[in-house]
């Protein structure tokens, strides 16, 4: 009974040839003495039959499955995840590296912030009733006043100066023009005290010269006032024969329009 | 001599594909899915018993090869690497699938005792049933190496590498795995001539 307890455990690697000849041999003359040995070993040949059996049944299986497909569907899938992967890129960077992933967060909160502070959506900035410009627009719209405003001034300065031209003898003085000369002077000295820092600021420094050098003309228009001499007159256009005042006013407003 | 050349140029094409795999062709790998497709439906197909789970394992286990291949030492064997990872997610896929049906496979341990009536059905045909249901029984370590020594043919000491244990314990597994096959083909048996 012991030598048979001993052989059963043999039963199974002497079928898978794995025992050594000694071994073998041991077995196989016990089988030849010993009958339920002999039947265990029978039963461990029918199953390795079945076994075998089994094999070719998996065999048939496998000549039947379409391997082509198969490995097409394996492709299909495999660039399904690369795509997911690609996909998932965005959020790996997160995963990726702490620092970096604290310091892309940081970023997006001081923009968050950033945004909240000065509501550039707010209504603080466009209402309805306002209209928003730019600071380069406005300064478009101031140079533009600006030259129109010279213009303006020079125009009615080329009258004034022209009007006093016209004198050319002293029976042509009358006190009621020369008043009316001289009320238009003033007018026009104040009307440049509002301008003359919209030139200065825009660069106009051509219409200033100008108008610096008609100033002084017009405080002389406005003293003939008192002393209605056709003497001053002439002095006038003497100045401005001399300066060629008409021309260059002319001239820079052709320049400015 | 000439079979040990061809083995030997064989082994440098598939060197070759792999490290085309390693630098994302995709022809490559379509090269190396149709090389051992085949071997690894083998494994799955002996380890469920049925195509579609082992459909899966294909599929799975070339989705892993193409995630893990970047870290795969191209002086090891690449056979024993993809059976290590089929093997690893047959055993995964019965324990998530498999575990939560335990109930549902000894019903079908009785359904399949029931359903034979006919004293003529108790043939090869019916032994050979009793195998694929008595594989289910066997522990997992034991099914693999079993499946891969007599279906898949491959050696202990292949078997070994693969799943990292010794040539020894290879052997007693695979012996202990036809014993219990034999006990638990036996009880089948058994239970079906009682039936009847």
């Amino acid at each position: 009974m012991r030598k048979c307890r001993k052989i059963k455990k043999l039963l199974i690697p002497f079928y898978l040839q794995e025992l050594s000849n000694k071994k073998i041999n041991r077995v196989k003359s016990h089988l030849g003495t010993c009958e339920t040995c002999l039947q265990e070993y029978k039963k461990i040949k029918q199953f390795f039959k079945i076994v075998k059996e089994n094999k070719k049944e998996v065999e048939k299986v496998m000549s039947s499955m379409k391997w082509d497909y198969v490995s097409s569907i394996i492709m299909e899938k495999v660039k399904e995840e690369i795509a997911f992967e690609k996909g998932k890129y965005f959020f790996q960077i997160f995963s990726l590296k702490p620092i970096l992933s604290i310091s892309i967060s940081l970023i997006l909160l001081i923009g968050i912030m950033v945004l909240l502070l000065f509501q550039p959506w707010s209504k603080k900035y466009i209402s309805k009733n306002e209209f928003f410009i730019s600071s380069s627009s406005f300064e478009n719209i101031e140079s533009f006043l600006a030259k129109e405003e010279a213009i303006n001034y020079l125009k009615q300065s080329q009258l004034l100066l022209t009007d006093l031209m016209k004198f050319s003898s002293p029976e042509e003085v009358d006190s009621w023009t020369i008043n009316f000369n001289s009320q238009k002077a003033k007018n026009l000295l104040i009307q440049k005290k509002y301008f003359d820092e919209r030139l200065n600021h825009i660069d106009l420094m051509k219409a200033k010269k100008i108008c610096n050098q008609i100033e002084f003309l017009f405080h002389d228009i406005i003293e003939l006032k008192d002393q209605p001499y056709f003497e001053n007159i002439r002095k006038i256009q003497r100045i401005i024969k001399r300066e060629q005042l008409l021309l260059r006013i002319r001239l820079i407003e052709q320049e400015l329009s | 001599m000439d079979s040990g050349k061809e083995k030997k140029k064989k082994n440098e094409s598939k060197k070759e594909i792999i490290e085309k795999v390693k630098d994302g062709d995709k022809e490559a790998f379509n090269a190396l899915i149709r090389i051992y497709q085949q071997k690894i439906f083998k494994l799955a197909y002996c380890y469920f018993q049925n195509k579609e789970d082992a459909m899966e394992i294909v599929q799975e286990t070339f989705l892993r090869v193409y995630q893990k291949i970047k870290y795969f030492n191209e002086e090891k064997n690449f056979q024993n690497w993809i059976y290590r990872i089929a093997s690893n997610l047959c055993v995964d896929y019965y324990r998530k699938i498999y575990k939560k049906e335990k109930k549902l496979l000894n019903k079908i341990k009785e359904k399949f005792i029931l359903s034979t009536n006919n004293k003529k059905q108790l043939k090869i045909l019916d032994l050979k049933d009793i195998l694929k249901k008595s594989l289910q029984f066997l522990p997992h370590k034991q099914r693999i190496i079993f499946i891969m020594k007599h279906y898949e043919g491959l050696k202990y000491n292949e078997i070994s590498r693969i799943l990292k244990i010794s040539v020894g314990t290879v052997k007693s597994l695979n012996h202990r795995a036809i014993k219990n096959l034999q006990i638990i083909a036996n009880k089948f048996i058994r239970d079906k001539n009682e039936k009847m």
